[in-house]
């Protein structure tokens, strides 16, 4: 009984654990073996080199210690602006009337549903330096005489794709907010209306730690999808100029695909695995203290 | 918050003054993030000439739907279309059978093992394509499925965030109901086939709306996958159309903004047309889109 019974089971999750296993565990295995080797795509030979892939990286490879310092800069400036976007968003539109409401949350959503690409080409021609929008409202209407070059300057470029990213990003945050506000038991504003504290302090001491879980995993979703950026930096820069906007997914895209060298590239991946599979665990266990 | 304010006592002048903020507050937050769409739309019915005029303007004075026209037909429309919609409803497909087959045994049949299966496909969530795009490539080389449409869709029928709702969602379905079908010697599979199924409807609509609009708009995989124009999705195809740029200039720009408009009018359609089921499966799965 208990044998059919798991046979069942089993023949029920057959389908999905062979695809999973074969296309994605499979594939992380076959990762961490290709790290410790030098493969050539052209001959498929590959040769075991121990950890010389992850030495070479860490001893001299330049850029990416810059993709990794760039990608760093990107988390936290996207993370922290799209939260903080999200949530302001969510309080505003939280305190007008419904129907309004709709239309509010609709209209921030939309970026979130255009896709990267589409989102890049339409910001690309926003920067351009001669004919962009934004720089022809910097200097005529906020009276800035020489604005940046945005996506030639390597000091503005990193910059401007993550406002990018933040203008595609704080919808969603805005939305998972509103579901932590709605969540928020009236009582406790009630009560806090009779003791007399004002709205700012009902915010700080009332709504803001009620919504530490929502803000958590806000966060923490962020940082992990914020570490895989590829796709903007991809149609925008090309990691340029300079190596200004190189991150890590794209260096692991141009070691592996346009440089084929595919035993350092996957040493590379094998290290944005690590930082991911952190931010994973530091997510598990939020959400495990939140529940108890 | 509104709620206890109008509830305690009559809005006072401070608060109609508060709510004039919040009200335009957000109308100029709504027109920020809205002018590159409008920027888009305006870009592509503008002729060459007046999409580099100074200053420029937002309503084109000769709208024109000729840049569209070209678009369409110089990166072939038509086709990136059907390659697109084969590789999402391909997705699709296999992973409202395969996750909900999973779910339902996850969810209501105890059998050995489970748990350690359960995490092991949770497992698989924190194993994106930036992290295996190179093995996977070289699994599809191996198989021969480069540039097919097999590479586009087949990893993607199955996906552990998938199996996890179904999970949820059947599991909500009461244990009495599957009891009492076992009782009557009802198979699992005549279960699953006639009154899980019917009774998940709405969670097989989330998950078929948000696999739909991942590979929609998906980017890295066709990009590896992929070798020849005929076979390119939306997002690939589009995204090289910038060349406009180095060959002529900004005034090429509405041939740009006729694709990126072309390949994206279509999920935000959808989301407006069906935004408040769309917003719940976003609040209740916690997933992007």
């Amino acid at each position: 009984m208990a044998i059919t019974r798991s046979l069942i089971g089993y023949s029920f999750i057959a389908p999905s654990l062979v695809v999973l296993g074969f296309f994605t565990i499979y594939s992380v295995v076959f990762l961490f073996k290709l790290s410790f080797t030098k493969y050539s795509i052209l001959t498929g030979d590959s040769v075991f080199i121990g950890l010389k892939n992850y030495y070479d990286i860490l001893s001299r490879d330049l850029v990416f210690y810059m993709a990794l310092k760039n990608t760093f800069v990107f988390v936290v400036g996207v993370v922290l602006f799209s939260t903080l976007l999200g949530l302001m968003a969510a309080v505003l539109i939280q305190q007008i009337h419904k129907r309004l409401q709709t239309v509010m949350k609709v209209i921030f959503y939309i970026p979130v549903v255009t896709s990267a690409v589409a989102g890049a080409l339409i910001w690309v021609f926003l920067y351009l330096p001669q004919f962009g929008l934004i720089n022809y409202a910097l200097t005529h209407y906020l009276g800035v005489s020489r604005p940046p070059n945005w996506l030639f300057d390597s000091n503005w470029a990193l910059p401007a794709i993550m406002m990018v990213s933040v203008w595609r990003w704080f919808g969603f945050n805005m939305v998972i907010f509103l579901a932590g506000l709605a969540g928020i038991p009236n009582i406790c504003y009630e009560a806090a209306m009779i003791d007399g504290a004002s709205r700012p302090k009902i915010f700080w001491h009332v709504t803001l730690p009620l919504l530490r879980p929502t803000t958590f995993f806000v966060i923490v979703t962020g940082v992990i999808q914020a570490f895989q950026v590829f796709d903007l930096v991809n149609v925008m820069t090309r990691g340029g100029p300079g190596h200004a906007t190189e991150v890590i997914v794209y260096h692991v895209y141009q070691t592996s695909f346009q440089f084929l060298r595919i035993g350092r590239a996957t040493a590379m991946a094998v290290i944005l695995f690590g930082i991911i599979l952190v931010m994973t665990l530091v997510q598990l266990k939020v959400i495990r203290s939140s529940l108890a | 918050m509104e709620k206890y304010v109008t509830k305690k006592h009559r809005s006072t002048r401070s608060d109609i003054a508060r709510q004039i903020g919040v009200y335009s507050l957000l109308m100029v937050a709504g027109v920020i993030v809205l002018i590159p769409l409008i920027w888009m739309i305006s870009t592509m019915l503008k002729p060459s000439d007046e999409i580099v005029r100074m200053p420029p303007i937002i309503v084109p004075e000769h709208p024109t739907i000729d840049s569209l026209k070209t678009a369409w037909t110089e990166l072939n429309f038509p086709r990136l279309y059907m390659n697109t919609t084969i590789m999402a409803v391909g997705a699709v497909v296999g992973q409202l059978i395969l996750c909900s087959m999973a779910g339902y045994a996850f969810a209501k049949i105890r059998f050995a093992g489970r748990q350690a299966m359960f995490v092991t496909t949770l497992s698989t969530m924190m194993m994106p394509l930036q992290v295996i795009v190179i093995p996977l490539y070289l699994i599809m080389l191996r198989l021969g499925w480069i540039n097919t449409y097999f590479a586009l869709f087949v990893p993607w029928i199955a996906h552990g965030f998938g199996i996890f709702l179904m999970k949820q969602f059947i599991g909500e379905i009461p244990d009495d109901l599957i009891d009492a079908a076992v009782i009557d010697g009802c198979s699992h599979y005549r279960i699953y086939a006639q009154i899980v199924l019917p009774n998940i409807k709405p969670a097989l609509a989330t998950l078929a709306t948000f696999v739909f609009m991942w590979q929609w708009t998906f980017y890295l995989w066709p990009l590896v996958a992929i070798s020849t124009k005929d076979m390119h999705t939306l997002t690939v195809a589009i995204s090289t159309y910038t060349v406009h740029l180095e060959r002529g200039g900004a005034h090429m720009q509405n041939l740009t903004q006729s694709a990126a408009f072309l390949s994206s009018f279509g999920p935000i359609a959808v989301f407006i047309y069906l935004q408040k089921f769309f917003l719940r499966g976003v609040v209740k799965t916690g997933l992007k889109f």
